[in-house]
């Protein structure tokens, strides 16, 4: 078997975890930071994670990859005062009661939000993730992408099952 | 006791055994590749449940077990308590078709004092005998978006009574319920139920729902085969509000309003022939409640909630008990991260619960009205000792209540997760349950034999009574114990729970013996009392399983496995020893359960359970094994059909004998019920 297994309808399967922190690398190959969020030209592409939860844990499998020419660093719970050098922040679900303290330190960063909370588009963060019927979706507010400086593919909106905000 | 004695012994857990032969059978995930799907095909990716379950838990350091919606749905129960059959540690009795005895790790009864029961955070644990009538209960399992159930104390969070578990029954937000739903079914034994339901919105901010639901259920059938006189009907109603005010401000209102009625019989105790005549009654259960929850969370990380309920209900089984009750309850929480590696909560709740009881003839509660103030503080700290590794948690209780004063509820739990898929957790808690007002000031004629009989060679009937000793304090019952526990997600498909513990009881409510005296009215017979007291004290030790495999895509396989062992500390008192023997003997020592959940092809689906329950001595109730089979055929998008045969094995069988009153021996039938479900 590679991989994981192959389903007998041809779906995959996979854990919760894994999906989501797939998730976050291919959103990384969807959005543009602004050159000032990068040390230099070969400096990594940094994906943080807060939370207790397994997805930090399953975001550091990829770990070096490459993506836009650049490698991915994984930094494993971090804190709100600790955001610096992130370029994508997955906001655990355990943190709920934090979100807002976390998006408030994450402005003015150029930083990609990313949780599963429910309404985590709508209070303020770049990408929600949203679970339904056993797969996971996901919405974008494209205005907090452009408080962080970070220019959001059509390709992305156009799979988004919700955008908040309008194209500049 | 002897019967169960004399069982043969159980074969291995098959759980663990399944566990085994998986763990060394299964290919290991390369979560990596799934990155080089691309975004479009990542949406279409399954996630599978099991994990998903896991995840809400590998945080807990207690014996959690989540019942979801889907696993409600495909296992094809109609109320809640047949729900909980699939939860280890949990035992779950049916003596009547709507009336259910459901305890945790060993305290049986339909009154299982030490079990709290909390719908959307709305107590449904009666103060009056200390339980829960589930036949008051219903719900719309459709809007039940999981269950909870924490086996063990959770005294320190969830204040007095949650001493053997805790049932916290969470029910769907607005949103996730939106447009329009009817349910119909009809069967056998489920005679018919109707539901419908309708979620709209107003605005982006505020979803709503309201609905109805009623449902007709058969009798069962006594040891003769004649009908058990317990037909039941009920009809529900109510809503759900979610409002968003602003992006760290929300607000749910909730509300129900009910009826329900049931029919069983008592035999009831009389010292005139034919001295215990089977009276066929009525159950009455009306109520409304209420309940509203304001949370907002801080930009500094903090964050509270504010929640209040009125429930008010009424109970009545003419003409021997009818209870009216109200109350109101504040809870107030605030949590806080004051360093790093502290998670802070700290609460205070407030509750006010007027009752007005009347009773009579061979069942007295005095007095006939009461009001009981329940102030309570709790504080609990979830320390990271080593990031990621060991977390503590510290927390405590302070309970102050008008029957019994200052009641403190201390716990220590610690976390070890050496890596992402395995949690190894320890607790030593104290837990207390307050006494109800049957535990209090009460007089039951247990049974009366009649004279010249086995039991009774002299002359006279006698009157066998359990009574409150005036002048003489109730305390409260008290839990010290000790829990150990593992989980293990092994692979996205496989995830295994264990859990041990060990719990002391030292001094729980009982029976001495009372004086013998001879009584002349209303005719001459022989009184033997036996006083209420707090003398017993005991030790019950137990294991409880539970795997979740899913060996194919469409295929899942749940197992549950759990062993009580229940011993009271020797009396030389007959009172207290057979008091004893009826608390040990009512509880199985062991049951196991499997679920098979398949999909045939895309839309048809069909799942079996089969459950194993040993047998009690109490009753006579032997062992028995059933299975229930479910055929669910989605015919549109927005409309399901499913076929359902309950108790498949046997044409009847005898679950528990009520212990409470003297009732017959019922017996549960086999049963089909056809269901649509039409989304519009």
């Amino acid at each position: 078997m590679a991989g994981f297994a192959l389903g007998v309808h041809g779906q995959e399967v996979a854990s919760d975890a894994q999906v989501k922190a797939a998730f976050l690398v291919n959103f990384a190959k969807f959005l543009e930071w602004p050159p000032e969020a990068f040390p230099g030209r070969d400096a990594p592409l940094t994906l943080c994670a807060t939370g207790r939860g397994p997805v930090g844990a399953a975001l550091s499998a990829y770990e070096r990859r490459v993506v836009q020419s650049r490698e991915l660093r994984v930094r494993r719970s971090v804190t709100p005062e600790d955001l610096r050098g992130c370029h994508m922040l997955y906001v655990g679900e355990s943190e709920e009661r934090q979100m807002l303290q976390i998006l408030r330190s994450a402005a003015g960063l150029p930083l990609v939000t990313v949780s599963d909370i429910d309404g985590f588009a709508d209070a303020g963060g770049t990408i929600g993730l949203v679970d339904a019927e056993q797969r996971v979706q996901f919405e974008v507010n494209i205005a907090s992408a452009q408080r962080a400086n970070v220019r959001v593919s059509s390709q992305l909106l156009r799979l988004a099952r919700n955008t908040r905000g309008k194209l500049q | 006791m002897s019967a169960q004695r004399s069982l043969p012994q159980r074969r291995a857990p098959v759980a663990v055994i399944i566990a085994l032969a998986a763990v060394t059978l299964l290919p290991r995930a390369a979560a990596a590749d799934l990155a080089d799907l691309g975004l479009e095909a990542l949406l279409g990716v399954e996630v599978t449940s099991v994990s998903r379950k896991a995840q809400r838990l590998q945080d807990a350091a207690a014996a959690v077990f989540v019942v979801t919606n889907e696993d409600i749905r495909r296992s094809g129960v109609t109320s809640i308590p047949e729900a909980l059959r699939m939860v280890p540690g949990l035992q779950v009795a049916r003596f009547s078709n709507d009336k259910w005895a459901v305890s945790a790790r060993g305290a049986a009864g339909r009154f299982a004092n030490k079990l709290l029961v909390m719908i959307d955070g709305r107590s449904v644990y009666s103060p009056l005998f200390s339980g829960v009538l589930w036949e008051a209960q219903d719900m719309l399992l459709d809007d039940v978006d999981r269950i909870e159930v924490i086996r063990g104390p959770g005294a320190a969070l969830w204040g007095a009574n949650a001493v053997n578990g805790i049932i916290n029954i969470i029910t769907k937000k607005a949103k996730d319920t939106q447009g329009g739903l009817a349910q119909l079914g009809a069967g056998t034994e489920e005679r018919g139920y109707a539901a419908l339901r309708y979620g709209g919105a107003s605005g982006e901010d505020t979803q709503y729902r309201v609905y109805a639901k009623t449902y007709a259920r058969d009798g069962s059938v006594d040891m003769n085969g004649a009908s058990g006189g317990d037909n039941s009907r009920s009809l529900k109603s109510g809503f759900r509000l979610d409002r968003r005010i602003s992006a760290g401000d929300r607000l749910m209102a909730t509300g129900d309003v009910y009826e329900a009625r049931s029919g069983e019989q008592w035999s009831v105790p009389q010292v005139t022939p034919p001295y215990g005549a089977l009276t066929p009654m009525t159950e009455r259960n009306r109520g409304v409640n209420l309940l509203g929850r304001y949370e907002r969370s801080f930009e500094d990380g903090s964050a509270a909630a504010l929640q209040a309920y009125i429930d008010s209900t009424y109970l009545a089984v003419a003409p021997f008990v009818t209870e009216r009750r109200d109350t109101v309850d504040l809870d107030f929480q605030h949590q806080l991260r004051p360093g790093s590696g502290h998670d802070f909560i700290w609460g205070l709740s407030y509750r006010e619960s007027r009752d007005e009881v009347s009773t009579s003839g061979f069942i007295r509660l005095f007095p006939d009205s009461e009001d009981f103030r329940l102030v309570s503080a709790f504080v609990h700290d979830d320390i990271s000792l080593v990031r990621e590794k060991f977390r503590l948690i510290i927390g405590a209780k302070i309970e102050h209540n008008s029957f019994t004063g200052t009641e403190p509820q201390p716990n220590v739990r610690l976390l070890w997760t050496p890596d992402a898929s395995h949690t190894v957790w320890a607790a030593a808690s104290r837990a207390v349950r307050t006494p109800s007002r049957a535990d209090r000031e009460s007089i039951l004629d247990e049974s009366v034999t009649p004279p010249f009989s086995a039991g009774n060679p002299s002359p006279l009937p006698l009157l066998v009574q359990s009574t409150f000793q005036p002048g003489v304090k109730r305390l409260s019952e008290k839990l010290d114990a000790l829990e150990l526990g593992y989980r293990a997600q092994f692979d996205p498909r496989l995830a295994l729970d264990l859990a041990a513990f060990s719990n002391r009881y030292p001094r729980l409510r009982g029976l001495v013996t009372g004086p013998t005296t001879v009584q002349l009215f209303p005719a001459p017979y022989v009184l033997q009392q036996f006083y209420l007291d707090n003398g017993l004290s005991g030790r019950t030790t137990g294991f409880e399983a539970s795997l979740d495999w899913r060996p194919l895509n469409r295929w899942r396989l749940q197992g549950s496995y759990s062993l009580v062992h229940v011993k009271f500390d020797a009396s030389s008192d007959f009172g207290r020893n057979t008091y004893a023997q009826f608390i040990r003997d009512s509880a199985p020592r062991s049951q196991y359960s499997i679920r098979s959940l398949l999909d045939l092809e895309p839309g048809r689906q069909f799942d079996l359970w089969l459950r194993h329950v040993a047998g009690i001595a109490r009753g006579d109730i032997p062992a028995y094994t059933e299975l229930d089979a479910r055929y669910g055929w989605q015919v549109r998008k927005d409309l399901d059909l499913s076929l359902v045969g309950q108790n498949l094995l046997h044409s009847r069988h005898r679950e528990y004998l009520e212990d409470l009153v003297h009732s017959p021996l019922l017996q549960v039938q086999r049963g089909f019920y056809v269901q649509a479900r039409w989304h519009f």
